[in-house]
């Protein structure tokens, strides 16, 4: 082949080329015309997207305060740990650094630091320290983000009330929860153009949406009467080493709670630390049988019904027939009157006046006074209480129902029930908001008081009011006086049901009363669940009654009543704590103070005193030390010696110890079955004989 | 220096679209560096002038002479790349550069020039027996050595413009085109095998060709964003320095081998479709060169630098709008980079020495 004829036959395999290039060359163009006027749409959306991000703006959340503008949630700034995982140039090393300063498994850092995203948070409201540590540690891709978080600045205060907040911000229980979309405002929105790495693009499109504080809730509590309440609650608990306890204390005339605690509590700063039940609201949610407190409701249907006056004779014999069942009173309380019968206690004259109502009555009574039903407060989880279906109340539980047997309440309930007997018969739905403010301050939603209904009248009320005034002066209450005021309650001691049955070694014991009497500003309740030792009403949770009364007043600056000549005549002092001092000690004690006193019960230690401690007395109160070796073992309790006491004396002491007296003759003891120091189940009969004196 | 008669047998055209290209390329690479608009543009006009000297020394002296210094020419080629291979800088997982004093080389790029001129030479010399296997055997030795340095580096796009180079311009000097089919068809055989030696990162690039939604974030995420800016730009384009999708930071590599994506994105369908139409001048012209070239070698070393243009063009502009595989291979004058253009223009001059000695000048 000559060299002519390859270049021919080459020319020709390039103009082949040439048509190879045509080809692809429209290819091209095709895919091109494909992509830009085909697409163009999808791409131009896609891209718009791809620009467009969406900040969202935390709004601020409201804070919560008392009522008087103390701060009980707030918010702080905490910074979070944020990390774009495409950035970090060394994972694993990172990683290492990382969850050594923060404190966290390292696997869990590294499954972050190693993610396909270009977000995620290795950590959420840290400690400043920590972010310091983290700021220092100067890491590529790893962020510190500003992040705001609620703080409860009083911890435990207030916990059941206040609910807490989420990482989030979010309401998770208590108000927090009820008003979490008031509290949270509203999100604000940014929608802007950005670069590739979220920069905003100056000049660029843009959406503003400015976000809406919370608003900010103001409460009934006051945070100093929240105080009182809590200290008094752990104090007891510390004293009774009770299951549980409760205090609420309320204005009757407004239905406003003004502070309400529970035990067991919590952090609010680290609500998930302790079981979940430590963490309900046990003031709105506890069904408990109310035992003798249940009787003001008893006494008001009675007395508004006409169906008693106070000065009515009653006769117990210790017990009273119903329908064929024997139901005990705690004593023989003899001839009473029906004020002493409430003063008393006297299980049967309240069986009296409860079937002298017809169980219909007495049910729409009950009803009325707010028990079977919630109250509408705002708190979370307010319970019904148990009401028997009335057509399955029998004589019998009709008798049991009238001293607070067979029936459970929550203490709002008896707390709304006694408001209504102190401001005169009106039943108060109980609030614990007083207003909503925006945040710039102004009131958006102000709560003003709600009645919900006239229960009784203002005469029955009043008179109500005089007889368990009498409780606490001179009746089962008298551990709950304060001197110089004027005070009017009820004690209450239930056993308590466990499986359908009542159990004789757990009870409740109770107090609920108000004051001052003249202008009643406070109702207070006290519920001890489960005391060990001592049980009763009047001797656990009336003292407690009256510490929290006592500086409330003092604090509220509420005066003292006018004392009458005759009264102020009288010397009045408190009695002396001599409780687990060794007998001689106490002795001499008492002795120095001018007391007399009579030793019961044989050992060294003094573990049980009469009248208990703090009780206000006359100096010639003589005081009777229980003796022995140690509190006896729970659901035991050591036999009083009785002789020489009269009936009624013998029957307060027994029934103060949790005995029942049963009488023989009369006149002033002489013999007793079990012995003094016995030591019986609680409960037991004592049987005292009783002879005229010579 | 050379006759000036022989300049009336220049290609104006060419020169002309050249022009243009780089004219055009200079607002393109402002545009795509958005944090410092002039950085490279002032460091490509430095290129470009340097680029017009080669391309004027290249022009200069006859190709003819060229076919003398082809043993040279492959054994320098050689020890570049060798010196890659124990010397280069590395960078982006690949080795690459050559830092000679303060310039940095990329022997790659000049291998594609080299390998034009000394196969050209050799299939001239032996363009009458490429008719049996064993004839193409030393053929495809002397491509293959220089490839596998390249392969080593890795570069693959290089090594496809080799194998474009071998195939093209055996085709031309007369191998059977069975041959040459049965040759890409083993090659087709064995690609599963290359595929299962080859990087992952290679890997998974050819994936994303066939579905860059297999790894948006990865792999897929240049030709995702390239076609988004590309589909988003729509007739008429942004306009000049208003592309969102390469100046925010969406877009990589934009000036370099994505530049044909801001082109897309900012002057349109209509306009980028014109400079489709510029380069398929070039391509076409060059072709005419190759058609026109008074001998084999003329002929083979045109074609050479033809197959070589358009398999950048093909392969970087159907990387940029989702058909080709990502591979780093720049658009000729257009994508800013020193090796390239300078590649380019020496490519030129060799394109348009063939063609302005076409005649044998009577004097």
């Amino acid at each position: 082949m000559g060299l002519k004829h390859t270049l021919t036959a080459m020319r020709k395999r390039i103009a082949l080329f040439l048509l190879l290039i045509i080809f692809c060359s429209c290819g091209l163009g095709a895919r091109l015309f494909y992509l830009q006027i085909l697409r163009s749409e999808e791409y131009r959306s896609a891209a718009l997207t791809q620009r467009l991000h969406e900040i969202e703006i935390q709004p601020k959340r409201g804070v919560i305060t008392d009522r008087n503008g103390k701060k009980l949630a707030i918010n702080i700034s905490l910074d979070s740990v944020v990390v774009n995982p495409r950035q970090i140039k060394n994972p694993s090393e990172a990683a290492t650094v990382l969850a050594e300063t923060l404190g966290l498994p390292l696997d869990q850092v590294e499954e972050k630091l190693t993610s396909d995203t270009l977000f995620e948070y290795v950590a959420r409201k840290i400690e400043s320290e920590k972010s310091k540590a983290v700021r220092a540690l100067k890491l590529d891709g790893v962020y510190l983000v500003e992040e705001s978080s609620r703080f409860y600045p009083n911890g435990n205060l207030a916990a059941h009330i206040l609910g807490f907040a989420g990482i989030d911000n979010q309401g998770l229980e208590g108000l927090e929860l009820v008003y979490d979309r008031e509290l949270r405002g509203t999100m604000g929105r940014f929608l802007g153009e950005t670069d590739a790495i979220n920069r905003e693009i100056p000049g660029g499109e843009k959406q503003y949406l400015p976000s809406e504080d919370g608003h900010n809730l103001v409460l009934t509590i006051d945070e100093v009467l929240q105080h009182i309440t809590e200290r008094e609650l752990d104090r007891l608990m510390e004293e009774t080493k009770a299951q549980g306890a409760i205090a609420v204390i309320s204005n009757p005339n407004t239905g406003e709670i003004l502070a309400l605690a529970n035990r067991p509590t919590f952090d609010l700063n680290d609500p998930l630390a302790v079981p979940d039940a430590n963490r309900r609201n046990l003031a709105v949610w506890y069904n408990y049988e109310p035992g003798s407190t249940f009787k003001i409701v008893t006494a008001a249907a009675a007395l508004e019904e006409k169906a008693v006056q106070p000065n009515d004779g009653f006769y117990c014999r210790g017990s009273m027939q119903v329908a064929g069942h024997n139901i005990a009173c705690v004593t023989a309380h003899g001839s009473q009157t029906f004020a002493e019968v409430v003063k008393n206690s006297c299980n049967v004259g309240f069986m009296t006046i409860g079937m002298r109502l017809s169980r219909e009555t007495f049910y729409q009574y009950i009803a009325d006074f707010g028990f079977g039903t919630t109250l509408g407060s705002e708190l979370p989880g307010e319970a019904d209480g148990i009401l028997l279906p009335v057509a399955d109340v029998g004589p019998v539980e009709h008798a049991n129902i009238s001293f607070g047997q067979g029936i459970a309440v929550t203490p709002l309930q008896m707390v709304a029930m006694t408001g209504a007997i102190a401001n005169g018969g009106l039943l108060m739905k109980p609030q614990i908001v007083r207003e909503i403010q925006a945040a710039d301050g102004t009131t958006s939603q102000p709560f003003t008081p709600q009645v919900l209904r006239q229960v009784v009248s203002t005469e029955t009320a009043s008179q109500l009011c005089q007889l368990l005034e009498a409780v606490v002066a001179d009746g089962t209450g008298r551990a709950a006086q304060v001197p110089g005021y004027r005070l009017a309650g009820k004690t209450g001691t239930a056993q308590k049901i466990v499986d359908g049955r009542y159990v004789s070694d757990k009870h409740v014991a109770s107090f609920i009363g108000f004051g001052p009497v003249e202008d009643p500003q406070m109702v207070i309740l006290v519920v001890v669940d489960e005391p060990q030792g001592a049980y009763y009403g009047g001797v656990v949770a009336a003292p407690a009654f009256k510490r929290l009364m006592e500086d409330s007043l003092r604090y509220l600056s509420i005066p003292p009543a006018e004392i009458t000549e005759e009264e102020a005549m009288e010397e009045k002092v408190q009695a002396p704590a001599v409780l687990n001092l060794p007998l001689e000690e106490a002795g001499k004690l008492l002795a120095e103070q001018g007391f007399s006193y009579r030793v019961e019960g044989e050992g060294t230690t003094v573990i049980d005193q009469t009248p208990p401690p703090g009780t206000t007395v006359t100096t010639d109160t003589k005081i009777i030390l229980i003796c022995g070796e140690r509190k006896p073992a729970p659901g035991l309790v050591t036999v009083p010696n009785l002789a020489g006491q009269t009936m009624r004396q013998a029957a307060q002491s027994l029934a103060e110890m949790g005995l029942t007296l049963k009488p023989i003759g009369t006149g002033l003891a002489v013999r007793q079955d079990p012995l003094a120091c016995s030591q019986v189940p609680i409960g037991s009969m004592i049987v005292v004989e009783f002879e005229p004196p010579n | 220096m050379f006759d000036k008669r022989l300049l009336k047998n220049l290609d104006y055209m060419i020169i002309t679209v050249v022009v243009l290209l780089t004219t055009i390329s200079f607002f393109v690479i402002a545009s795509a560096s958005p944090e410092n608009p002039y950085y490279f543009v002032k460091r490509q006009l430095v290129w470009v002038v340097l680029g017009l000297a080669l391309f004027v020394l290249t022009l200069s002296i006859d190709y003819h002479d060229l076919a003398q210094y082809t043993k040279h020419l492959y054994i320098l080629n050689l020890i570049l790349l060798g010196a890659v291979f124990l010397f280069g800088r590395e960078a982006g997982g690949a080795q690459r550069w050559l830092q000679l004093g303060p310039v940095e080389l990329q022997p790659s790029e000049l291998a594609k020039l080299i390998i034009i001129v000394t196969l050209a030479d050799l299939l001239s010399k032996r363009a009458s027996s490429l008719h049996t296997i064993r004839e193409l055997v030393p053929v495809f030795g002397h491509v293959g050595l220089p490839m596998v340095l390249i392969m080593k580096q890795p570069d693959l796009g290089t090594s496809m413009v080799f194998i474009g180079l071998l195939m093209g311009m055996l085709y031309v000097a007369g191998a059977r085109w069975q041959h040459l089919i049965g040759m890409c068809g083993l090659g087709g055989a064995v690609a599963p095998f290359m595929f299962y030696f080859m990087e992952d990162y290679q890997r998974k690039r050819i994936l994303a060709v066939f579905n860059p939604y297999i790894d948006p974030a990865g792999s897929g995420y240049h030709v995702i964003q390239s076609m988004i800016a590309i589909g988003s730009g729509r007739a008429w384009g942004k306009g000049l320095f208003g592309g969102t999708q390469s100046r925010l930071g969406f877009l990589p590599e934009q000036h370099t081998d994505f530049i044909f994506s801001v082109i897309g994105e900012e002057l349109g369908f209509i306009r980028a479709a014109g400079i489709l139409l510029l380069y398929f001048i070039l391509i076409y012209r060059g072709i005419q060169v190759a058609l026109k070239a008074r001998d084999d070698f003329g002929a083979l070393l045109a074609t050479g630098v033809v197959i070589m243009f358009t398999f950048h063009i093909l392969v970087n502009v159907g990387m940029t709008i989702g058909i080709m595989p990502v591979t780093g291979i720049p658009l000729p004058f257009m994508s800013y980079g020193g090796s390239s253009y300078l590649t380019n223009m020496m490519a030129l001059g060799l394109l348009l020495n063939v063609h302005m000695r076409r005649q044998k000048i009577l004097f």
